[in-house]
């Protein structure tokens, strides 16, 4: 489909993949009905309805500017909030949560939003203002009602997104955002663990990280997480006064109902909140298992080279996050 | 295998009802597949393992044989229809789909023809609005008819209607006299083996693909079911209605190359 003929075409299908074709921006979509997006992750939705035959066999591909058609039919709703964060530090827990109002929906690191965001590095024509625009049409497909009962949506962004804070905040002036961080050691030991995409030199463009491929691959790994770790808070520690809220692990869970959920606007009834602090006893990222703070675990389990690699390139910024974080008026 | 037949039994749908009316609601018990369905199932035994009226598993562990529950006792008339069974019957209960109810998607695997089992299926209360897929093909059925259905096949129900659909459901062995009374094995050939005797055609599944992107009707037939089997046989066959011929080989060959180039969409 190269325009949207009729707008029925795409009611109910959602933008499961951004990618270029022969030197064309594409947007791949998939049905997903009147599903709700409660997986702790976006792909994992995405994920389900790619098991089912029909959508293996018919999905909408078109080029990026059916994106604005149907962004101008479509709006979606506007976005209530965005999460940034260190990853490995709580922020899926924060997701979770919020998602157990049934009316808010969590899109959570949505690969159409990140390769939206690091098109840059596909074509040298993508200029800033080309990804708001793209940004917004991408943002707006996403946030539709699914189910017709959703009220508020929010994006968990991808870790290294973080440092599109200026392009982002360009984009959506008025959406108030947390950063959500923890003590760099237990990062350091979980990404050491497994690491994330954003942890291993080579996976992302190493220019998001202003690193030359030479460089990242001479750096022993440890220095390399601890590096692009700190790259991450320092993006967060610059602009946390435009509209931001910082928030250390230690706060987890109590913060979300306590601060973060009024800091978002939002006002909830006890019996809500009690929901909400519910979503809590369960692990994140594994609603079988229950939450469990495993920061002593995680410190002892530090290498030398990782205690050495966050106390050279990672506590200076955490204790500039913690002195901020100190001086944040109280939400009332 | 044929996946359904409609059996030459005729049966009335008023003496049927008026057996219902003497079983109490107390009587009514939730099906035990509680994973399988939204809303209300019940049933009530009117054959079962051991004779208990509020048993409504079909099948028998070996220490208990099927025996008629006293609830039989009060239902004349399907003691008469059950006489005219000339085989052994097994469980034999009255389903209840209530009004606004679902039966997920599902399969009996123990069920059909090749396992020698077989479940008939009467409707004696129903409506317009009730979905039963077999197979992701809509059955239409009449209060008091008799259908043989092979529910090892995937099949869903809902009733979207206001009134409750409740079918009398009797499992029973098959025997010569009531294979005299189905087609025979093989007799039928479904849409899918048809089209696997043509040549295949690759480019014709590429057309109706894009066909169907276009048009939401068909969209939503062939969301019927998630089951991969019956979607490559519904969309062989819903590809031959249109006039498209390609077979069940190039449906299987292209899902399994969209699968591929999913797993792989992030090696550019």
């Amino acid at each position: 489909m190269d325009r949207l003929s009729d707008a029925a075409l795409l009611e109910g299908w959602v933008p499961a993949r951004f990618y270029w074709r022969e030197g064309k921006p594409m947007v791949d979509w998939c049905y997903l009905g009147r599903q709700r997006f409660e997986a702790a992750f976006f792909e994992q939705t995405i994920g389900k309805c790619m098991a089912q035959p029909f959508n293996l066999l018919f999905r909408q591909q078109t080029p990026i500017e059916v994106l604005k058609e149907w962004h101008e039919i479509r709006p979606g709703l506007r976005p209530t909030g965005f999460i940034f964060h260190m990853s490995r530090c709580g922020s899926t827990l924060v997701s979770r949560m919020l998602t157990a109002i049934p009316t808010n929906v969590v899109m959570s690191e949505a690969s159409p939003i990140d390769a939206t965001l690091r098109a840059q590095f596909n074509s040298i024509e993508v200029t800033d203002d080309r990804r708001i625009a793209w940004l917004h049409w991408m943002v707006s497909a996403l946030a539709q009602r699914w189910r017709g009962e959703e009220q508020h949506f929010f994006i968990k962004f991808d870790a290294w997104n973080t440092l599109e804070l200026p392009l982002i905040r360009r984009a959506f002036p008025d959406v108030p955002w947390v950063f959500v961080y923890r003590d760099p050691v237990e990062i350091m030991v979980s990404q050491f663990n497994q690491r994330g995409a954003h942890m291993i030199p080579g996976v992302l463009p190493l220019g998001l990280f202003g690193m030359e491929m030479q460089t990242a691959t001479s750096l022993p790994p440890e220095e390399y997480c601890a590096k692009v770790l700190a790259m991450i808070c320092k993006a967060a520690l610059q602009h946390w006064r435009e509209g931001g809220r910082l928030i250390n692990y230690r706060e987890l869970p109590e913060v979300v109902p306590e601060s973060l959920l009024k800091f978002f606007g939002l006002r909830y009834s006890d019996r809500e909140l009690d929901t909400v602090r519910a979503a809590a006893k369960r692990d994140a990222k594994n609603p079988a298992a229950t939450f469990q703070s495993d920061s002593q675990k995680k410190r002892e389990r530090a290498t030398n080279p990782i205690r050495d690699a966050s106390d050279k390139w990672l506590y200076p910024v955490y204790e500039e996050l913690e002195a901020a974080r100190q001086t944040q008026p109280n939400i009332k | 295998m044929v996946s359904s037949f409609k059996l030459p039994f005729n049966f009335d749908p008023e003496a049927l009802q008026s057996d219902l009316n003497r079983i109490c609601p107390e009587e009514w018990v939730a099906h035990f597949n509680r994973d399988y369905f939204e809303g209300e199932w019940t049933g009530v035994a009117l054959r079962s393992a051991g004779g208990d009226p509020r048993q409504l598993y079909s099948r028998t562990k070996v220490e208990f044989s099927f025996a008629d529950t006293p609830i039989l006792q009060r239902c004349p008339y399907v003691r008469e229809i059950l006489a005219t069974f000339q085989c052994t019957l097994q469980s034999v209960r009255f389903l209840k789909l209530a009004a606004g109810s679902r039966i997920r998607e599902h399969r009996d695997h123990d069920l059909g023809f090749e396992e020698g089992q077989l479940r008939l299926h009467i409707p004696i209360t129903t409506n317009p609005d009730v979905q039963f897929f077999l197979d992701a093909h809509r059955m239409e059925f009449q209060a008091g008819e008799c259908w043989y259905l092979d529910l090892s096949l995937p099949h869903w129900v809902e009733n979207r209607g206001a009134t409750d659909r409740i079918h009398l459901v009797i499992d029973c062995k098959l025997n010569e006299w009531l294979r005299g009374f189905l087609p025979p094995a093989d007799s039928i050939e479904t849409e899918s083996n048809k089209s696997d005797n043509g040549s295949s055609s690759p480019e014709e599944l590429q057309r109706f693909r894009q066909m169907v992107l276009n048009d939401l009707k068909l969209q939503q037939r062939l969301r019927q079911t998630d089951d991969r089997e019956s979607f490559i046989r519904l969309l062989v066959g819903v590809g031959r209605q249109l006039g498209y011929r390609f077979t069940a080989a190039d449906a299987d060959n292209a899902l399994r190359a969209e699968q591929q180039a999913w797993f792989e969409r992030w090696i550019d």
